[in-house]
Parts: structure tokens; sequence; C-alpha cells
């Protein structure tokens, strides 16, 4: 049977070149091969939210009056609802992590160098994609927090000069926080930033696999060779279980919970902080004048996108000690001010 | 000759797809602004009656498609200003034993009349006028009172 459906499309489009190329693909390994399984972790939680995503939005409905019941529908009354929402949740979260942990993984071996410039962009640009789908769902249960959340995160564009309120008007909608703001996160978060994803994520897995996996320069004549498939598949295959047990057991011991609907004339109650991933922004706007802060975020990515054409010893197969120390600062950064965040808001 | 011709028409080109492309963009970016808020938004909103404000107490309403605050001072004065913090746009809480408004985001104060006691925030909170007809209190905008 398998072999006539093999047969059926052999005769028709020859499969031979695809054959031929899994059955002579090898990967690198070496020290620091564990890193790379992230990558693939990565997009296998994204199908995961994918997946789960598009089964709540069967029964998620995208209107001020509805919305927060409708999630209460979904945690109560459908069949394994809560388990469904509690994986998007969880799987959210994990994601970012898994995200993070991928991108400062492949820049301390400094895989970004040539050829893989692009690699790296687009990269980032799906980190950014990342970060852009957990702020846009966040809002949709439309509680308390989501709701007040919201509105600081739309209304930090305020402080850059001149276009910073024809931004926030576009992230809002209206006036104010409110329906067109759902419906706008609403369409971002189920079509604009799945389809873009689905692009940029193509393109970067596809890059992956026209110039492979690089090696970093310390481990160059270190190396052995593993056959992709089945050895290296399997192993993925192996990682990504793993993965998808650890969040499974979160989503069962630890379900996401429902806050109460927003009644968005109260006043915003104490303990509105942003998402753990985005802490490290809260606390940088909190510590010197926001202006300052978003001009200093701003460049920061900026130089971060570019460092694959920055640092031209990496490219050239030399040690560039100047930017594996900038690495270290920023992810040092970013953890103190995330950790320092997390006392003050404490505290408060 | 004949390169420059092509050039010529390569460059005419050019400029008409990029002409057509503003024709396609430019809708779609102004479609995608939301329309200014209608001029009809009422300048002027019932609120409550006077029975209804115990003194040193607040009522959050909405106003200008914004949260809004009416206040009874312990002397039976009334306060009404916008409730939505200069800051991040969070909506403020009236705190009665200290006669002040609380933003919880960030911990920006305003005092009674709005003025900024405690940052971040940095402008004052809009403050309406309050008219009395009977029991009734009304809330509208200073500039166009009647
Ligand atoms: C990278 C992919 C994605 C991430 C990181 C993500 C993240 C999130 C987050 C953080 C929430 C709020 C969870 C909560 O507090 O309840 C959420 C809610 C939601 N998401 Fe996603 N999402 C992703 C993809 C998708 C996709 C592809 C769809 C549908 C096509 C989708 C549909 C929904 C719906 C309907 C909700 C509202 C229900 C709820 O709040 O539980 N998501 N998402
Ligand atoms: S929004 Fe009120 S202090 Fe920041």
């Amino acid at each position: 049977m398998k072999k006539r459906i093999i047969n059926f499309f052999d005769e028709r489009i020859d499969l031979a070149p695809i054959r031929n190329w899994v059955r002579h693909k090898t990967i690198s390994q070496h020290k620091h091969s564990f890193w790379y399984y992230f990558g693939g972790l990565a997009l296998f939680l994204i199908t995961v939210q994918i997946i789960t995503g598009i089964m709540l939005a069967f029964y998620y409905s995208p209107n001020p009056a509805t919305a927060n019941e409708s999630v209460r529908y979904i945690m109560e009354r459908v069949h394994y609802g809560w388990l469904i929402r509690s994986i998007h949740f969880w799987g959210a979260n994990f994601l970012v992590a898994v995200v993070f942990v991928h991108m400062f993984s492949t820049y301390f071996m400094k895989a970004y160098r040539k050829p893989r410039e692009m690699m790296w962009i687009l990269g980032i640009l799906i980190l950014g994609l990342v970060l852009a789908f957990s702020f846009t769902g966040y809002l949709l249960p439309w509680t308390t927090l989501s709701y007040f959340a919201t509105k600081v995160g739309v209304n930090t564009p305020l402080v850059i000069p001149g276009i910073g309120g024809f931004l926030a008007r576009i992230m809002q909608g209206g006036a104010d926080v409110g329906a067109a703001t759902l419906t706008r996160m609403f369409t971002l978060h189920t079509v604009v930033l799945p389809l873009t994803a689905l692009i940029l994520i193509s393109l970067h897995v596809l890059l992956s696999q026209i110039l492979g996996t690089s090696v970093p320069l310390s481990q160059k004549g270190y190396t052995e060779q593993t056959r992709f498939f089945p050895d290296f598949v399997m192993r993925d295959a192996a990682v990504w279980a793993g993965g998808f047990a650890i969040l499974l057991a979160f989503a069962t011991i630890f379900p996401a919970n429902l806050g109460s609907k927003v009644n968005p004339v109260m006043p915003a109650p104490p303990g509105i902080k942003p998402e753990w991933y985005f802490l490290f922004v809260f606390q940088t706007l909190r510590t010197v004048p926001e202006i300052v802060a978003m001009g200093v975020i701003t460049l920061g990515a900026l130089i971060w996108l570019l460092v694959p054409f920055l640092d031209k010893k990496s490219s050239r197969g030399e040690k560039s000690r100047f930017f594996t120390l900038f690495g270290l600062a920023v992810l040092v950064y970013m953890v103190a001010m995330t950790i320092t965040a997390y006392i003050t808001t404490e505290v408060h | 000759m004949a390169t420059n011709r092509r050039q010529f028409l390569n460059r005419v080109l050019t400029a008409g797809v990029t002409v057509l492309a503003g024709y396609v963009v430019y809708p779609v970016i102004r479609f995608l602004i939301p329309p200014s808020v209608s001029s009809d938004e009422p300048t002027k909103v019932f609120v409550t009656t006077t029975d209804e404000m115990k003194p040193n107490s607040a009522k959050f309403f909405r106003f200008l498609d914004r949260p809004a605050v009416l206040v009874r001072l312990p002397n039976g004065d009334y306060k009404a200003l916008s409730a939505k913090c200069t800051h991040l746009g969070c909506t403020v809480e009236f705190k009665p034993a200290k006669d002040f408004f609380y933003c919880n985001c960030h911990g920006s104060e305003f005092d009674i009349n709005g003025k900024v006691l405690k940052g971040p925030a940095a402008l004052p909170l809009p403050v309406y006028v309050v008219s009395l007809s009977g029991n009734k209190i009304f809330v509208s905008i200073q500039n166009r009172i009647a």
C-alpha cells in the first residue's frame, strides 16, 4: 500500500532529488550542539499555538460585551476548553522563553556570521512577531489586568515626538482602548500575525536547510557528522515530545485563570504590570526619562538586528571578543532589569 | 541610442509603477487610521443626582469617550475631572482620606484640581465644569459652556 502511494507520485513527479537529499544530508555535531534543539522546539511550539489558537477562535467572540464571557464559556462549558486554553496560555510563555534561548545561543556561537546574516535578521523579526502575538493575545480575555496592561502598552509610543500619537491611534483604533481596539488586536492576532509568521518562518527554515547548521569557530575541526534522517530527526522528535510533556504538565497542574471582566470606567487596581518578558522594558521606562528609555531601547534593538554586519571579525573567521562581551552585557542588563522590576513591584 | 531609449522607457515604467503603488497604498493607510471622534459626541452629560452623592465620595462615568470622575468634597462642593491618567492612560483612583487622585499603574498623584503632585505624569488632569439643575448634576466642557 505504502509502495503504491509512493509509486503514484513518483510516476507523476520525480521524487528522486528529494529522496537523495534526505539520504545524504548530514548534520555537524559538536560540544555545543545541544543548543541547536531550541530552534526546532520553537517551530514545534508555534505549531501548537496555531492549532490551539484556531480551536479557541471557534468559540471566542471579540466584542467587549462578550469577550470575557466567551472565554469563561471555553473554560467552564466547552469539553477540554480549559485544557486547550491553558496550553495556548503556557505555550505562549514557553515560546517566548525558547525563542530567547535560541537567539542568545546562536548569538554567542556567532552563528549569524557570513553567510547566515539573513537568518539572523529573519530570526529577530520572528522574535518581534512572537512578542506581538503575546501583546495582542493578552487583551483578548478582556480582564481588568489585560485591559490596563494594553492601555499602558499602546500609550507608551506617545512619548515618541511626532509620530507617537499616530502610532497609538492606529493601534487603538479610536481615542481610547475600547471595542475598536479589541477588534484590531483580534484581527492582528488571528490573521495578520499568523500569515506574516508563516512567511518569515518558512524563509528562516528554508535558509537553515540550504545553508546547513553552522559550526562555532571554536569547534572547527572537532565535529562529527550525523545523518539527518533518521538520527537527527528522531532526536528532534524526542525533544519535541519532551517539550510537549512539560507543556501539558504545566497546563494541567497550573491551568490558566480568568480574571474578572474589566469595567473601563473604574480605576485601575494595584499591581498592573506587563508580562515577564516585557518587564525589562517596563523597568527601563521607570528608571530613566521615557524618551531616553525609548531611544536607548530602539538603538539597542537596531544594533542587535545589524550585528552580523557590524561584527566583521566573526565573518572573517576570527574571534571577536567585543561582540561576546556586548552580548553578555545585553543579557545581564535584561536579566537584572527583570529581577529589579519583580522586586520593586512586589514591595509596592 | 537604442540603450538610451530603453533606459528612458524603463524609467517611465518604474515611475508609472511607483505612482500606481502609491494609489494603492495611500487608501490602505487612510483606511487603517480611525476617523476622528464625531463632533456630535455630547459635550454636556447628566451624571447623577445630588441625593446619590455623599460628601467625600466619587462617581466614575464616561465622558468624551474616556473615563471621568465626579467628586463631592467634604464641604459639599463638586469637582469633575478627566480620570484618564495623563501618563499612560490608566484610570486614576480617588483617595477620599487625602482628597487626591492616585494612579495604580506607575504611582502618579494629582490633587483635587487635577494638578500633578507626583510624577511620572507631567500634565494635569483636565477639569470639567459642574452645573446643578434642581437635584440633577451635569458635567460639561469648559470652553463650550452655554
Ligand atoms: C506564536 C503564536 C501565538 C502566541 C504567542 C499567542 C499568544 C496568546 C496569548 C498570550 C493569549 C492570551 C491568553 C490568555 O490570557 O487567555 C492568546 C489568546 C488567544 N489566542 Fe493566541 N497566540 C498565538 C497564536 C494564535 C493563533 C494562530 C490564533 C488563531 C488563529 C490564536 C487565537 C487566540 C484566541 C482566540 C485567544 C483568546 C482566548 C484566550 O484568551 O484564551 N492565537 N494568545
Ligand atoms: S498611567 Fe498613570 S502613572 Fe502611568
